[in-house]
């Protein structure tokens, strides 16, 4: 839906907003917070795109989601 | 109805335990003690003569025309002074007084022009009509002594003149500025008969400091202070009460018209939010709903670059839901979408987005209130468990320590900021938190005890601050947080902020605010009695906007400062109907009511009415659709009364995406700059024509009601109705009020809420059902509406947009009073004569050090786009912040702002922009500079 450095940025933001939770629970929060507020197809998107630079909690997020 | 004329009772209600019974005029009333002998007299149904008196404003007693007797007192008091008492009898027509009134009457007469049969008062005259009330017959002393009759008119002011020769001295006008709207601007110069009314140090009312409310020509007895439209058009004829359209204050009006045409709007006493107050907009600035720019025939082409063509409805809606289909059939389901406004009704905003959900079939419906509030939505939920503020306006009156962040009210909502002023003249300590210094950071007797002019961008780390300590210095209201929050949230949170890094010692460098100043602050904030914290878009428009809500409600329940009069947490909303857009279920995750498409037990209720099986999963926000329409995956687009291509940020993006779709259709009552780029065009009503409700920042719901007929002979509910069916999926109504009561069986909140409760009540604030009939002036009083509050850690996360060396200033952007947002209104008013252009604040060393001179032509580039505009020198921002408005296109204003956004909401960032600053000779300079024409210079 939108380019995939926008989504891995948006993602990453996320993360660092619950960076005062320690894993699994950020991961969790994030994963929670895109499936709450973003389209199927941008999870889509951006799962099927780059995990280069992404955040530890998006990339648990990311496992999270995909599973 | 006929012209309403409130019941002036002469001096104001009085709040008291006790009661006090009285005879006047051999009839028994019952008054709260304190109360005035006219006041009671008015309640008794007895008026009692006046002329400096009326219940907006404090007794005086310069008149005399209110005498009264009273029996075993001497003399004949003035009834707005004297305050009743038990077992008192008064009389107040008696021979006596009778002719004592005469006697003042004639002196007044002795002055005064008797051209009652061509002056524009005649028939709506207090010292026309209390002569006759007197029975006043002859002037023994003439007419041909000194007078006043060749002082000049002052016609400066572009709403109403001032004509000295008919003044009556009796400082109405003086004390309505003084005590209602708390600008001072207006005095009583010179002793005995030279007395007179000026504004300003003798200037015109335009030079001076007047802000042009208009209370004083409300207060002003006689046709001294008067309506320039009543001048021209006479006095009005029948009245209307309505709902004002610019800010969420939602002031309640009487449109009062003659025929079919406005005469004037007079702020309604019986007005919940408003009392009988106004601002410059409100009361003046209506002229755009008739104004010759206006479209009522709907507009068709087939390419942007094609001459419009006008249709007929029928056409129209063929065309659009046509070209929809085809769009869907070729692109997907979700290939198109749509966005509510905040400046509609209810119930419009209501059936777009049903047609998105039911007939569109996804859930790509947003709303306006994604680019100022979203994260109050998101906070607040987070928190407490609801999106909106926690009081009534009235609330403030309670308060002893007010925490205003990141609002401007007396430019913004400049009748709640004159209600807030009146508390802080009564004693309230001011707490500022804000990069610019505001007016209300030193404005006539007011003064904020501390201004935390904090670096832009930097507001969560202020707030933990102030939370770092109340936590560590054992100010937290214990008693309130174990009986009303979640002890495993509180002792998270209290264990986060408490950590060194949350200091405002440590967090000084990051602020910029005096560590002592921010203890000092916090300290008051938890000690100082009732605090209340009202917030505006420099909250919310940030990197961290929902971070920022959260800190605020962390702090507001840390020190129990929730769930009674006096506190809360308040966003003071932008636009008249953000609070009822978002209600309504505009944003793309949740239906009405604040509830997520995701649950499958309010989803059920709403697919057995609607009957179409609708989305489970979120659609797309504002800037997803922006996203997606450059990607190609986005391309039909409906756009209900939103300049999008003006007010969102990173403009360049925005037009790709509106040149990007196939089909875009705007609902709107201008040809604004979205509707360049549209292929069809609706044309909307104007306030003046709708029929439904606003629901205001305090959550009122307040009716709209149709003061003349609608311009392009549909409302627009009415249209989106006729779009949906046309698409497949049938959708009538015959009147708004069907339309309330189908929200009123989809969302609990307002279950209790119909068109007969609100004419019966005047308003509800919801929530409004069977738990609280009558509505819900504060929230959270015994519980938070999640149960529980939720304190949520907020860690200070740095934005993205930094300055550097080649954009070494922050830009931030806000509203000046006169003008409302993009200016689609107000710039087609007068009010063009207060604020004809935007212009760049710049602090006097930023400007020294660039060569720049006031009133020289700027550059102003950033990473996003470049525009121009002219320099305003000012020392109210700090070394290397500057500052500007976006109610001019031209000026374009988000040429320059980023698509960076609210991590939690895509709520815009326009508070914090680098930038660099550079002279140049022209405009013309800057379209050069960058080789083609941006948006907001010349070419539009």
């Amino acid at each position: 839906m939108s380019d995939t450095g926008t989504l891995a940025r948006m993602a990453n933001q996320i993360a660092r907003n619950y960076g005062y939770l320690a894993e699994p629970e950020a991961a969790k929060a994030v994963a929670s917070h895109l499936k709450k507020f973003w389209t199927p197809d941008m999870c889509a998107e951006f799962l099927a795109g780059s995990r280069d630079g992404l955040d530890p909690a998006v990339l648990g997020a990311a496992d999270l989601l995909a599973g | 109805m006929t012209l309403l004329r409130e019941h002036d009772l002469g001096t104001p209600a009085v709040a008291s335990g006790s009661e006090v019974t009285l005879q006047i005029d051999g009839q028994s009333v019952v008054v709260p003690e304190g109360t005035s002998i006219m006041r009671a007299a008015g309640l008794a149904g007895c008026d009692v003569p006046k002329l400096c008196a009326t219940d907006s404003l404090k007794s005086f007693g310069s008149c005399r025309l209110c005498v009264v007797e009273v029996e075993g007192r001497k003399g004949t008091p003035a009834s707005c002074t004297t305050p009743v008492a038990d077992g008192m009898i008064v009389n107040t027509q008696t021979p006596r007084l009778q002719k004592l009134r005469r006697g003042v009457m004639e002196l007044y007469i002795s002055d005064h022009p008797l051209d009652c049969l061509t002056c524009p008062a005649n028939g709506d005259c207090e010292l026309q009509d209390m002569a006759g009330e007197v029975g006043l017959r002859d002037v023994r002393y003439g007419y041909a002594g000194e007078n006043h009759f060749d002082q000049p008119t002052d016609d400066s002011n572009p709403y109403f003149s001032f004509d000295p020769t008919k003044c009556i001295a009796c400082s109405r006008c003086v004390r309505a500025c003084d005590e209602v709207q708390g600008t001072f601007a207006l005095t009583i110069a010179g002793r005995g008969f030279d007395s007179k009314v000026t504004a300003g140090a003798g200037e015109s009312f335009l030079e001076s400091e007047c802000v042009s409310c208009g209370a004083c020509v409300q207060a002003c007895p006689t046709s001294t202070l008067q309506e320039k439209s009543v001048i021209e058009l006479g006095v009005p004829r029948r009245t209307v009460l309505t709902t004002c359209a610019y800010c969420g204050v939602g002031c309640s009006f009487k449109a009062e018209l003659s025929g079919d045409q406005v005469v004037r709007m007079i702020p309604y006493k019986d007005g919940g939010a408003n009392e009988g107050h106004s601002c410059v907009k409100g009361r003046f600035a209506f002229g755009y709903a008739t104004h010759t720019d206006r479209i009522t025939t709907p507009l068709l082409r087939d390419s942007i670059t094609d001459p419009w063509r006008e249709a007929t409805w029928d056409e129209a809606i063929e065309f659009s839901a046509r070209r929809l289909q085809e769009i869907q059939a070729k692109y997907g389901r979700d290939s198109i979408g749509g966005i509510t406004s905040s400046r509609c009704t209810n119930e419009e905003v209501f059936v777009v987005q049903k047609m998105i959900r039911a007939a569109f079939g996804n859930n790509n419906v947003d709303t306006c209130a994604r680019v100022c509030h979203s994260p109050t939505g998101y906070g607040l939920s987070q928190t407490f468990g609801t999106s909106a503020g926690t009081q009534d306006f009235a609330s403030v009156e309670s308060s002893d320590v007010i925490l205003v962040i990141g609002a401007n009210p007396t430019a913004a909502h400049p009748v709640f900021a004159s209600r807030m002023k009146q508390r802080l003249r009564a004693g309230a300590k001011l707490i500022v938190v804000d990069p610019r210094r505001i007016d209300l950071v030193r404005s006539p007797h007011v003064e904020a005890e501390y201004h935390l002019q904090l670096q832009p961008g930097t507001n969560v780390a202020i707030v933990n601050a102030m939370a770092h300590v109340v936590v560590t210095e054992d100010l937290v209201d214990y008693p309130f947080v174990n009986e009303r929050c979640d002890p495993a949230d509180f002792a998270m949170w209290a264990d986060f902020i408490a950590r060194p890094e949350n200091s405002p010692e440590e967090l000084e460098a990051i602020t910029g605010v005096a560590a002592a100043d921010v203890r000092a602050a916090a300290r008051l904030f938890a000690t100082g009695g009732n605090a209340a914290i009202y917030y505006g878009l420099g909250v919310t428009e940030h990197s961290q906007g929902s971070t920022m809500v959260m800190g605020m409600a962390n702090l507001a329940m840390a020190t129990g400062n929730i769930g009674r009069v006096g506190v809360g947490v308040n966003p003071l909303r932008g636009q008249n109907n953000v609070q009822g857009s978002c209600d309504m279920g505009s944003f793309p995750h949740e239906f009405p009511g604040y509830r997520h498409v995701s649950d499958d037990a309010v989803r059920e209720v709403f697919e057995q009415l609607w009957g179409r099986e609708l989305m489970a999963e979120p659609g797309l926000r504002i800037p997803n659709m922006f996203d997606a329409a450059v990607a190609g995956k986005f391309k039909g687009m409906f756009v209900q009364g939103e300049d999008i291509a003006q007010s969102d940020p990173n403009t360049q993006h925005v037009q790709a995406a509106l040149l990007s779709l196939e089909l875009l259709i705007v609902q709107d009552l201008f040809i604004n700059e979205t509707a360049k780029y549209a292929h069809v065009f609706l044309p909307g009503t104007s306030f003046l024509e709708k029929d439904g409700t606003f629901t205001n920042a305090e959550r009122r719901i307040n009716r709209v009601r149709p003061v003349m007929a609608a311009r392009n002979g549909k409302q627009e509910w009415e249209v989106v109705s006729e779009l949906s069916t046309a698409m497949g999926y049938p959708m009538h109504y015959d009147a708004a009020s069907e339309i309330m009561d189908e929200i009123a069986a989809l969302t609990p909140t307002f279950s209790g809420v119909s068109f007969d409760l609100l004419d019966r009540l005047g308003s509800v604030q919801w929530p409004c059902n069977a738990a609280a009939p009558e509505g819900t002036p504060t929230m959270h009083i015994d519980r938070f509406v999640r149960g529980l509050g939720r304190f949520v850690p907020t860690p200070y996360v740095p934005t993205d947009e930094r300055a550097n060396r080649k954009f070494p200033l922050i830009l931030t952007t806000g509203r000046i009073l006169s003008q409302y947002n993009v200016g689609a209104q107000t710039r087609r008013t007068a009010n063009v004569v207060w604020h004809s252009e935007d212009l760049l604040e710049i602090h006097p060393h930023d400007a020294e050090e660039r060569g720049i001179a006031e009133g020289s032509w700027v550059s102003i580039a950033s990473r996003a786009g470049e525009t121009a505009m002219r320099a305003r020198v000012s020392d109210r921002l700090p070394v290397g912040v500057v500052y500007t408005t976006f109610h001019y296109p031209i000026s374009g204003a988000n040429v320059v702002t980023t698509d960076n956004s609210d991590w939690a909401t895509n709520c815009p960032e326009y508070k914090v922009t680098a930038v660099q600053v550079r002279p140049v000779t022209a405009p013309e300079d800057v379209a050069e500079a960058f080789g083609e024409i941006p948006l907001g210079v010349g070419a539009n």
